[in-house]
């Protein structure tokens, strides 16, 4: 679950519409004709589509986000520096692939297999290079998934290794304590990146965060911190002929006014987190937006410790009473899909589970015979500077006052919000649509946080348990072949929205806005996009 | 004149020791926790006892404190929470780019200032004095972020004059990159100098010893120049000296509108993230420039008006 650093946000509030506005007219001469949109909605990459790569040329990306830190040892992984670690450092399997990322693939390793029991992987590797010219061991390999797997680590919870041997310098043999069919999953994620033994203990953590060694398809060649990060093809990739640009430059544009601005002048060829009120406008005046599903989840969290939203009628109620499409097609500019589980949508998306319809009447019934028959009062917090936040509370607030229940907004900044929710000091709130992400394209991750971790973190600050859930939650974990997963996963989102423990809402996609040069760009479900097969035309 | 400057630079001790203070409970007392924020979701308590400790946010608050001091008073600030490497070596690099887009502000607001403060002191009430009046209202209302985000749509969408944001990485690059925060900086400063020159100005023209020069058949630029010029400067001197702080705050929000790696982005983004250490090395470091131009602004003055100095 890494959630980004929202600092690209706080411009929206005050005036982003009149300079929207503005921005638009002045651009698009207001009211023109729109042309055709081709971006919205394509998913996957764009890669396929257009002739045969060349090498070369320089792409320019203006990104709301700048890294922080890029050694994945000591990942604290803000979205900023995942994109960056994922160019420069190879995976044992990575998600890579043109089916945005659902499957691993062979990354570092050629090969993989299971043993009967599930809690035996053996990794075959294949002979690649650092960027200094050492080879990658299996001894590196070793180093690096220890460190990740360490339970101090922050990300230590997606590693269930017991121990890891080394047979032979091609080989890599993980052990877990239990059955963890998501594992390989979570292989592909930066935390589990390999770096170089030898490079990290000579320079240390901090040291080896300025100047990352890895064996990916990139390197570092400049790092001006707030301002830009420059990558070149790493010489010694094993990957012959990837990748295809000559360099890259990550220009750190917090504005989102000034990312779009920065597109329209032509000065950069990609342009991340384009707020969703402005994807049309981009559209019609000739600029492509690209619109592709994520792993975020936006929903009301609820404490369920506070009176009486423990109670099922009652969340069952401000369910119905939540006008979902409104909101989808308001606040989100119609691009993101209403949700139908109380998770993110990922490999094991259960397409049957039906979502609740907007329903007033029913929702009062619900409440006529909970504790609260007349309704009560409800503090929701949200990020203030959030437009989509604030677009969201607002249609609820109006639509729950029908049913008796008042909506106090409180506004925070981002850290407050996710402060206050960590702490269990809150009664709703609503964190960034698309801040938080599953870091695995599988269900494992928020199966298990919101469902079976009670103990560590009140199952993700709901402070919700359900025996049940808890139950399919571990089944789904470590079932022991792909049908029985399935089948609990399924069974996990049908529970679990029919009780609800938060109110769902949509599940926010990422969009970038790309110039007609670019070939091979899109995001991975988990959120950032490798650039080994990105290339211009000329 | 030394011992008035030195009285003046024992008086900023005590004002810099409060501001230490101030910034430190401040960022205290807010909400939000840093290691909440860094660890995000999927922390277990035991993560959060070991991150709490390995920050040093365990101690209690006056040990806080004398750390920050130290580490203060040998530069080095300490380790910034999110960025895991030292404060001083992520705040020394943005350090040039304030200073530039501070001093290209008011290169620019000065340049706006002196001309139109004379053209309307001299036409005092006739229509160019208006227009001017009216006009620097206009521009001082607007939010600097919008002039900013217009600024930028005319001169690089439209004229392609310039790029739309960014700060390059050599000299003339960072003049390209500063022109347009600039002059939206130097517009919003410019209302307050021209109002403030132009009443001194008008004070200066109608004295008697005006007359004099005049009546001594100096030459109308001496008698502007040398004579009027001077003796109007001291109020605006003071008011640059005090409007230094309000040019500092303009740059946090033209920063991160035009992407300018300074101190000012920097800031807001430490904010967000509650990096503690960032935080307390920016808020003093803009204390000892404010300050600084405080004293300064006493020494030009002191030199402009001897009278001061008594």
């Amino acid at each position: 679950m890494k959630s980004r650093r929202l600092y690209a946000a706080r411009n929206r509030a005050a005036g982003a519409t009149l300079a929207a506005g503005l921005i638009g007219c002045l651009v698009s001469a207001c009211g023109g004709s729109a042309t055709t949109s081709t971006g919205v909605g394509s998913a996957g990459f764009t890669a396929a589509s257009v002739g045969t790569p060349v090498h070369g040329g320089t792409l320019t990306i203006a990104r709301s986000y700048d890294p922080q830190s890029l050694n994945p040892l000591t990942c604290a992984c803000d979205n900023g520096s995942l994109q960056v670690m994922v160019e420069v450092f190879d995976t044992l399997v990575s998600y890579a692939e043109p089916d945005a990322g659902a499957t691993p693939v062979p990354d570092l390793a050629t090969s993989w297999t299971t043993s009967p029991d599930g809690k035996t992987y053996t990794f075959k590797l294949r002979a690649a290079k650092f960027s200094n010219g050492q080879p990658v061991t299996a001894q590196d390999v070793k180093y690096s998934l220890t460190r990740a797997s360490d339970p101090a680590s922050s990300y230590g919870g997606l590693y269930p290794i017991s121990s890891i041997v080394t047979p032979d310098s091609s080989t890599v043999v993980l052990k877990l304590k239990t059955p963890a069919p998501g594992l390989i999953y979570a292989l592909g994620f930066p935390a589990a990146s390999i770096v170089p033994e030898a490079v990290v203990k000579k320079e240390g953590d901090a040291a080896f965060s300025q100047h990352p060694v890895g064996s990916g398809p990139f390197v570092v060649t400049r790092w001006l911190h707030g301002q830009e990060l420059d990558l070149a093809p790493n010489p010694r990739y094993w990957h012959t002929g990837l990748p295809y640009l000559h360099t890259v430059k990550m220009l750190y544009v917090p504005n989102d006014n000034t990312r779009i601005l920065d597109m329209r002048a032509g000065t950069v060829d990609i342009a991340d987190e384009i707020p969703f009120s402005q994807v049309k406008g981009l559209e019609s005046s000739g600029i492509k937006v690209l619109v592709q599903p994520s792993s975020a989840i936006d929903t009301v969290i609820l404490n369920n410790s506070v009176a009486p939203l423990g109670n099922l009628a009652v969340r069952q109620a401000l369910t119905y009473a939540t006008p979902v499409q409104a909101i989808a097609k308001n606040a989100f500019a119609g691009l993101a899909p209403v949700m139908n589980t109380v998770m993110p949508k990922l490999k094991y998306w259960n397409p049957a589970v039906k979502p609740y319809p907007y329903d007033i009447a029913r929702a009062k019934q619900l409440l006529a015979h909970s504790p609260t028959p007349n309704g009560f009062t409800l503090e929701m917090n949200i990020v203030g500077a959030d437009t989509p936040s604030k677009e969201t509370a607002q249609i609820i607030q109006a639509s729950w006052a029908q049913i008796g229940v008042k909506v106090k907004i409180h506004e925070y900044d981002y850290g407050t919000i996710q402060s206050r929710w960590a702490a269990g000091q809150y009664q709703s709130t609503l964190l960034i649509p698309d801040a938080d992400t599953s870091d695995l394209p599988v269900d494992d991750e928020y199966a298990h946080g919101l469902f079976d971790n009670y103990q560590a973190t009140k199952n993700l600050y709901s402070y919700y348990q359900n025996h049940e859930a808890e139950q399919l939650a571990i089944a789904g974990l470590t079932a022991p072949n792909e049908s029985a997963r399935r089948a609990a996963f399924y069974k996990l989102q049908e529970v679990t929205m029919a009780a609800v423990p938060s109110v769902p809402l949509v599940w926010a996609p990422f969009r970038a806005a790309v110039a007609n040069n670019v070939h091979g760009f899109g995001y991975v479900l988990v959120g950032w996009y490798p650039l080994q097969k990105t290339w211009l035309s000329h | 004149m030394g011992g008035f400057l030195l009285r003046r630079a024992l008086d900023a001790i005590p004002v810099l020791i409060g501001v230490t203070l101030v910034s430190f409970a401040l960022i205290h007392l807010a909400p939000g926790d840093p290691v909440r924020i860094l660890l995000q979701g999927h922390a277990t308590p035991a993560n959060v006892v070991a991150l709490r400790r390995q920050l040093g946010l365990d101690r209690s608050l006056p040990e806080q404190y004398w750390q920050f001091i130290r580490s203060a008073a040998t530069f080095s600030f300490g380790r910034s929470f999110e960025y895991q490497t030292s404060v001083g070596g992520i705040v020394a690099p943005r350090i040039a780019a304030s200073a530039m887009l501070i001093a290209y502000s008011l290169l620019l607001a000065i340049a706006m200032a002196v001309p139109l403060a004379f053209t309307a002191a001299l036409g005092r009430d006739r229509l160019r004095d208006h227009a001017i009046r009216l006009g620097t209202t206009v521009t001082f209302a607007m939010p600097t972020f919008w002039v900013g985000l217009v600024l930028a749509l005319v001169v690089s969408l439209k004229l392609r004059w310039l790029p739309p944001s960014g700060y390059g990485t050599t000299f003339l690059q960072h003049v390209q990159g500063l022109t347009l925060p600039a002059i939206a900086v130097a517009l919003y400063l410019s209302p307050l100098l021209i109002r403030v020159m132009r009443s001194s100005l008008i004070d200066t023209l109608s004295s008697e010893y005006v007359e004099a020069t005049r009546a001594r058949g100096l030459s109308e630029p001496r008698v502007l120049g040398k004579h009027v010029l001077r003796n109007s400067l001291t109020s605006t001197v003071t008011l640059l000296g005090l409007l230094f702080a309000v040019l500092l705050s303009g740059t946090v929000v033209v920063e991160n509108v035009f992407a300018i790696p300074g101190l000012g982005s920097l800031l807001v983004n430490s904010v967000s993230a509650r990096d503690f250490p960032i935080i307390q090395a920016l808020t003093l470091i803009f204390g000892v420039a404010v300050i600084a131009v405080g004293l300064l602004a006493d020494f030009v003055y002191a030199a402009i008006d001897p009278r001061v100095r008594l």
